[in-house]
């Protein structure tokens, strides 16, 4: 497909923005800044960033625990995205849910028990069915939780009501220390559609364009009224599965193999070959993103902890 | 007044509801085409169409799970859990997610969801079909539960858990599925959180829920016989709970039975008795006494059963035990 120069800048942007901001999440943890675990997404913003921006405004998003930075790419502020990670009261969930559950009217949280995530999003384009609505829901998990049962009993019932669901698999090759082929009796999650009669489409998680161009696919055909779809985008856990994780399951030459194939140095070097955005560009906009996050840093840092008024409040509407 | 049956009563509620809202809608195991197998969900998919009354596959997990998700953008959904038994197939999802998804995603979403199920030791019912396991989600913050015990309570309190924007969990007894009362043609609601004096009396106060209501009333007419008057208290709600009713009973009378089908450790009797002595301790002239099922699995042989679940017999026996010490 061909993109005009803009599109792909304000593509690069954001996979950029998500890098940095996944990166500088790792660095204050490092700093005993963040007052709980880190599951770093770095080196799988691709699939994310990607799965994000294929949506429109009124589409729903639900992310994993491993991607901070879909919150950014979906629109929630970056001041209240720092709050969430640091507790704080104004953050979008008043310091209950931390990073994990940043949240928004579109963005509809996360389920602590890995595999929550199918039947709310499940349960969510049932309502956008019901209402009407010409929206779709993006839910993305992880490779291991297509083993709950949940997953199945999900994806059953979303093609069986044809429910604008689109399941988006981040399969990093790794649940927790172990690795796909320990935990998961096919090859490929995107093997298990055709128990359900699911269309299904296996990319490149460190290719931006390929998750965006899957996911538009898939956004096009659950808003036609054809149903759930699942996408697998392979991609690589860099880091551990949290900050801390000596990572003694798997050995460096695999983890280098896969930097290898980093999602932003593959694009922005494909831009660049294009011509589409230059060095001093780069630079320029990497400075943006640093001033811009280091504000909302420091906004967190000095805004106010939850209190005593706010702790029996939201139990029940 | 006319008189109509309990399943009736829901029926009528579920109608009502859904007609007055089209936000509303219900879906479960053989709720749509045969209407329910409790009979409850008659008439709905004829007029309300298959969109809005769906049968649904096996697949407990997903049924409670979707109604979250369907609540937080923002539609109504009713789910019928067969048996109350099944609510452990789909813990998580009641436990973790209804009951804190506003919370903890600091009150970004409503969850305005109801999750219908039957309960109760009944004909032919053992370990996994027989339970009333209300008092597991008593313990848990997020969660409203409802337990009626007449045809009028279920049709009102029906109504208003439909309406309420928490999730509530609604406890039908099998047992009261075909009995009958007064209902009126006319249309009310209950409040959730108000109990009610069943029947006045000065020496005993006794709080019963669900089917153990009745059978504490008609303990309480052998009783008078033996010239004790019993005040008998349905607090028809669970959760919120209306303990300062049980509170202003008990210094009336100074005695506290607590009667309930649920088995006994850390059973619904647990929390009330806990509460009241919290409260009213000055007041108490005896222990507080729970007459409640036995900590088993319930048993399919029926004379092992009759053992396990309160019948009038055994409350009577037992009050007139504590009058007596």
């Amino acid at each position: 497909m061909n993109y005009s120069g803009g599109f792909l800048q304000n593509m690069y942007v954001n996979l950029l923005k998500a890098r940095m901001l996944e990166e500088k999440i790792v660095e204050l943890y490092h700093q005993g800044r963040v007052p709980g675990s880190v599951h770093s997404g770095v080196g799988e913003e691709a699939t994310f960033v990607g799965g994000c921006l294929a949506l429109n405004e009124d589409d729903y998003m639900m992310t994993t625990h491993r991607a901070v930075c879909a919150n950014w790419t979906k629109g929630i502020e970056i001041n209240k995205i720092f709050c969430d990670l640091f507790g704080k009261k104004e953050g979008t969930n008043c310091g209950k849910g931390a990073a994990i559950r940043i949240c928004s009217e579109k963005v509809l949280g996360m389920s602590g028990t890995q595999g929550g995530v199918f039947v709310i999003a499940t349960g969510a384009a049932l309502s956008l069915k019901l209402l009407n609505k010409k929206s779709v829901v993006l839910a993305f998990f992880g490779d291991n939780t297509s083993n709950r049962g949940t997953f199945h009993e999900s994806l059953n019932i979303a093609s069986l009501w044809k429910l604008p669901v689109i399941f988006l698999c981040d399969n990093n090759q790794y649940g927790i220390s172990i690795n796909i082929k320990d935990s998961t009796s096919v090859e490929n999650i995107a093997d298990r559609g055709v128990a359900y009669n699911i269309p299904t489409k296996i990319v490149d998680g460190n290719s931006i364009l390929a998750v965006y161009e899957a996911t538009k696919e898939a956004v096009n055909h659950a808003k036609s009224g054809n149903g759930p779809y699942l996408i697998e985008a392979k991609t690589y856990r860099f880091r551990g599965h949290m900050e801390g994780d000596q990572r003694s399951y798997r050995t460096r030459e695999e983890e280098s193999q896969w930097m290898e194939k980093c999602p932003l140095r593959r694009f922005e070097n494909k831009l660049l070959e294009q011509g589409v955005i230059t060095d001093t560009w780069i630079v320029t906009e990497k400075n943006k993103i640093e001033k811009e996050i280091e504000n909302a840093i420091s906004f967190a840092e000095n805004s106010i902890d939850p209190g005593k008024e706010d702790l029996f409040k939201d139990i029940y509407a | 007044m006319r008189k109509i049956t309990f399943a009736q009563a829901l029926n009528e509620a579920l109608h009502e509801e859904m007609m007055r809202d089209e936000k509303v809608f219900i879906y479960g195991q053989d709720v749509a085409v045969v209407g329910g197998l409790w009979k409850v969900t008659t008439g709905l998919l004829d007029k309300f169409g298959p969109d809005r009354v769906k049968d649904t596959p096996l697949s407990e997990a997903a049924m409670a799970g979707m109604a979250v998700g369907a609540a937080i953008t923002g539609t109504r959904p009713i789910v019928e859990i067969m048996f109350a038994d099944f609510l452990a197939v789909c813990f998580d999802e009641v436990y973790n997610k209804a009951a804190k998804w506003r919370y903890v995603h600091g009150g970004m979403f409503e969850v305005p969801l109801v999750i219908r199920s039957s309960m109760g030791a009944t004909f032919g019912g053992s370990a996994e079909h027989a339970q009333c396991n209300e008092a597991l989600f008593m313990h848990t913050p997020g969660i409203k539960i409802v337990l009626p015990s007449t045809p009028y309570d279920a049709k009102g309190l029906l109504k208003t858990a439909i309406r309420d924007n928490n999730p509530v969990l609604f406890f039908e007894h099998r047992a009261l599925y075909n009995t009958k009362g007064e209902v009126p043609e006319e249309e009310y609601t209950i409040p959730f959180g108000k109990a009610e004096i069943k029947k006045q009396g000065e020496d005993i106060t006794v709080v019963a829920t669900s089917r153990m209501v009745s059978r504490s009333l008609s303990a309480a007419e052998d009783l008078k016989k033996e010239g004790i008057n019993i005040e008998v208290i349905d607090p028809k709600t669970i959760v919120p709970l209306d303990i300062e009713a049980i509170n202003q009973s008990v210094k009336k009378t100074g005695h506290l039975v607590i009667v309930e089908e649920g088995n006994r450790t850390g059973g619904v009797g647990a929390e009330i008795t806990a509460l009241v002595q919290e409260n009213v301790f000055d007041f108490l002239k005896k222990p507080i006494l729970r007459i409640s099922s036995l900590d088993v699995p319930i048993p399919f042989n029926d004379n092992l059963k009759n053992m396990v679940i309160p019948s009038t017999t055994k409350i009577v026996e037992e009050i007139k035990t504590l009058i007596k010490k």
